[in-house]
């Protein structure tokens, strides 16, 4: 007896057991099973959530048909490619800006120093609902949140420790509800502390499932991993950071169980580490740095003028947002390098890298394989993206999932803000004549040649990509997994953030 | 060895005092069971209201082996009495079927048996027995290469080269 010789609903109730990799593979054993997978709502689901790089929200709304889902994605796909977005509304946000935050929907920010205000923002089918909250009980200096988890982490304006002459920082682990007071309820030790040589400068706090991470530089650089919910550190550097050189300029988590620090070495690197699995969540291991990324090699004559090396990428969220029938996968996402140059009349470089790209080290390391020193050549041509970036404002989450919102500078000087998606299947949607604005670039790329004295050789890319312009009109733009905002202010301009524009998808 | 019951008077006392069923295989084994063993099955229990509509009593001829029919006969007997929310026709069907262990190693058999199984579970309308099935079935092939999928599932490549690198059925997943 054979599959193929059960009728179509059992072959499609095994079917409905694997998950999507071998749902597409089984596209490829034969042609009854090709034909069964296309004329199956739910296969045909499952394998076009794949294509997007994203997950099913289960908990959403239950019963809801997949052929309403499926409606719904084929739908949203269309309209991010063209920008024909379903709504446009205006959300208001008066007063200033001293940290802010876009995830799972809700844009929230921190004014004066201890005042809270946040928006659900308005989606292609619901309205807008606010908290504002007049004081947190104590003084904000940047904050994250995982709507998700009902999370929001506040990291303390730091204060001195007259006594031991060091800095005393606290992380407050608190339930998003009402008035923000209440401590998380599964956060066993719900004020994280940790003491620093010298006043902080700057800093920056992430969420990644069941971590929190914080990078700050006192001018020294540290790094700060915790389990929120056990207390337990789990990375901890200040100022020697093992075998990474000082000049760390940024940090980032690659997945709960990894993180990034770039430095200004060379032309710069990427440093990957591991604290841990992300499958199992064991937490006894040690940090280890497993590969060496270095970007493209600047000319000797500008040998050390590299001056920020930025990284960004959209933020994590355990789960998928209940409102939604479908989210963003946690692995599909691009980290948007941004290279200063002190060179008067060049640009920044903006380079874009596939989460997977940076993980695959990790998951060599794992295999076997000791530290790596990777050249450029060797992981930047096939696995990236540069573009020269124009002016205009970046606000910090311009970059979700694998799209990103940014001011490109083209050949001709002229700038256009575009949405680049990184999510293509060029063999799968063969290439359209670009047409208003939208393209599909599957050929490698060389930065403009005005640029290219800075460097020691041409600067090459390939990674594919489609972009579509954005209507001008905005000083900046932020992105989510079902809209795009356009802002008229400046980030962290001491002006109203006024109104933001939100064009659901 | 089959045991021939008078299908007209198929009380016995004792346990539940269930009555008996007559089960006829296509190998013409005739099996008797008693009839709450079976009522897990949404078939055999329209059939036994058809006779009670009747007052009639048959023999259900069923179209497969007795070996096959064993099989899910042990399945219903071991799960008698218990409730399984799959089987329960007023409940919303739950999207997967559970996890259980006595189902896995029950069907540790080879792919001809379990697609024979899956097929009576089918035909009898015993919906967790399919779900146990096709979940034992997606279990073989879950993350093997198509080429191994093929050899498990007893399928043969009949794309032409051209279709294979064509961009419709090519998969970047």
């Amino acid at each position: 007896m054979h599959f193929l010789d059960l009728p179509v609903e059992l072959q499609t109730a095994v079917l409905r057991h694997l998950d999507h990799r071998s749902v597409l593979r089984c596209t490829l054993v034969c042609r009854q099973l090709h034909e069964l997978v296309a004329s199956s709502v739910e296969l045909r689901y499952k394998v076009e959530l794949v294509y997007d790089g994203l997950v099913d929200g289960a908990a959403y709304p239950p019963g809801m048909p997949y052929s309403r889902r499926l409606e719904r994605l084929l739908d949203r796909r269309s309209a991010w490619r063209t920008l024909a977005w379903r709504k446009h509304t205006t959300v208001t946000m008066p007063g200033s800006c001293r940290a802010y935050e876009l995830v799972g929907g809700i844009f929230a920010k921190v004014f004066e120093s201890n005042g809270f205000c946040a928006s659900r923002l308005p989606s292609a089918t619901a309205d807008e609902r606010r908290l504002e909250i007049a004081d947190l009980g104590v003084p904000v200096k940047d904050f994250a949140i995982d709507p998700t988890q009902g999370l929001i982490a506040l990291l303390e304006q730091p204060g001195h420790d007259m006594q031991n002459d060091t800095e005393v920082a606290r992380v407050h682990l608190r339930a998003i509800g009402e008035d923000l007071s209440e401590l998380h309820p599964d956060a066993k030790c719900p004020v994280l502390e940790f003491r620093t040589a010298g006043a902080i400068h700057g800093s920056t706090i992430q969420i990644a499932d069941d971590v929190v991470g914080i990078y700050f530089w006192t001018p020294l650089h540290g790094v700060l991993v915790w389990n929120w919910m056990t207390g337990e550190r789990l990375v901890y550097f200040q100022g020697d950071h093992g075998e990474t050189p000082e000049d760390i300029w940024d940090f980032a988590l690659l997945s709960s169980r990894a993180y990034m620090v770039t430095t200004l070495t060379g032309g710069g690197t990427i440093e990957i580490y591991t604290f841990g699995d992300d499958l199992s969540r064991d937490s006894g291991q040690e940090v280890t740095l497993v590969a060496t990324l270095c970007f493209f090699e600047l000319h000797p004559m500008y040998g050390n003028l590299l001056i920020e090396a930025t990284t960004t990428t959209g933020p994590f969220t355990a789960r998928v947002a209940l409102e939604l029938p479908f989210g963003t996968a946690p692995t599909s996402r691009v980290h948007v390098f941004k290279l200063q140059y002190a060179v008067p009349g060049y640009q920044p470089v903006c380079l874009v890298v596939h989460n997977r790209t940076l993980m695959q080290y990790i998951e060599n390391y794992r295999a076997g394989g000791g530290h790596v020193n990777v050249p450029w050549e060797a992981w930047g041509v096939d696995g990236s993206r540069a573009f020269i970036l124009g002016n205009g404002s970046q606000w910090l989450r311009y970059v979700h999932g694998e799209r990103v919102v940014c001011p490109i500078l083209h050949d001709d000087r002229s700038t256009t803000f575009e949405v680049l998606d990184f999510n293509v299947h060029p063999t799968r949607d063969p290439q359209s004549p670009a047409t208003d604005g939208m393209q599909l670039v599957t050929e490698s790329s060389i930065l403009p040649s005005r640029h290219q004295p800075l460097f020691d050789r041409p600067v090459v890319t390939c990674l594919p990509y489609r972009s579509v312009t954005v209507p001008d009109l905005y000083v900046g733009f932020m992105i989510d997994g079902e809209r795009l905002l356009g802002l008229k202010a400046s980030p962290f301009s001491s002006d109203s953030l006024g109104d933001i524009d939100v064009f659901s998808f | 060895m089959p045991t021939i019951v008078s299908v007209d008077d198929s009380t016995v006392p004792g346990e539940g005092s269930s009555r008996l069923l007559l089960l006829v295989s296509s190998d013409n084994k005739h099996i008797v069971v008693e009839e709450d063993i079976m009522s897990r099955s949404r078939f055999i229990s329209k059939q036994v209201e058809g006779f009670e509509a009747t007052s009639q009593r048959h023999a259900i001829l069923l179209p497969f082996s007795s070996f096959v029919l064993n099989k899910v006969i042990e399945y219903c007997s071991h799960y008698r009495g218990y409730y399984l929310l799959e089987d329960d026709p007023d409940a919303a069907p739950p999207g997967r079927s559970p996890v259980r262990e006595w189902d896995q190693e029950f069907l540790d058999v080879d792919r001809n048996m379990l697609l024979r199984i899956i097929k009576a579970a089918h035909y009898l309308e015993i919906k967790s027995l399919v779900g146990s099935c096709a979940r034992a079935i997606a279990d073989m092939i879950r993350g093997k290469t198509t080429e191994e999928m093929r050899e498990i599932l007893g399928v043969e490549n009949d794309f032409t080269p051209e279709e294979e690198h064509s961009p419709s059925s090519k998969c970047t997943g």
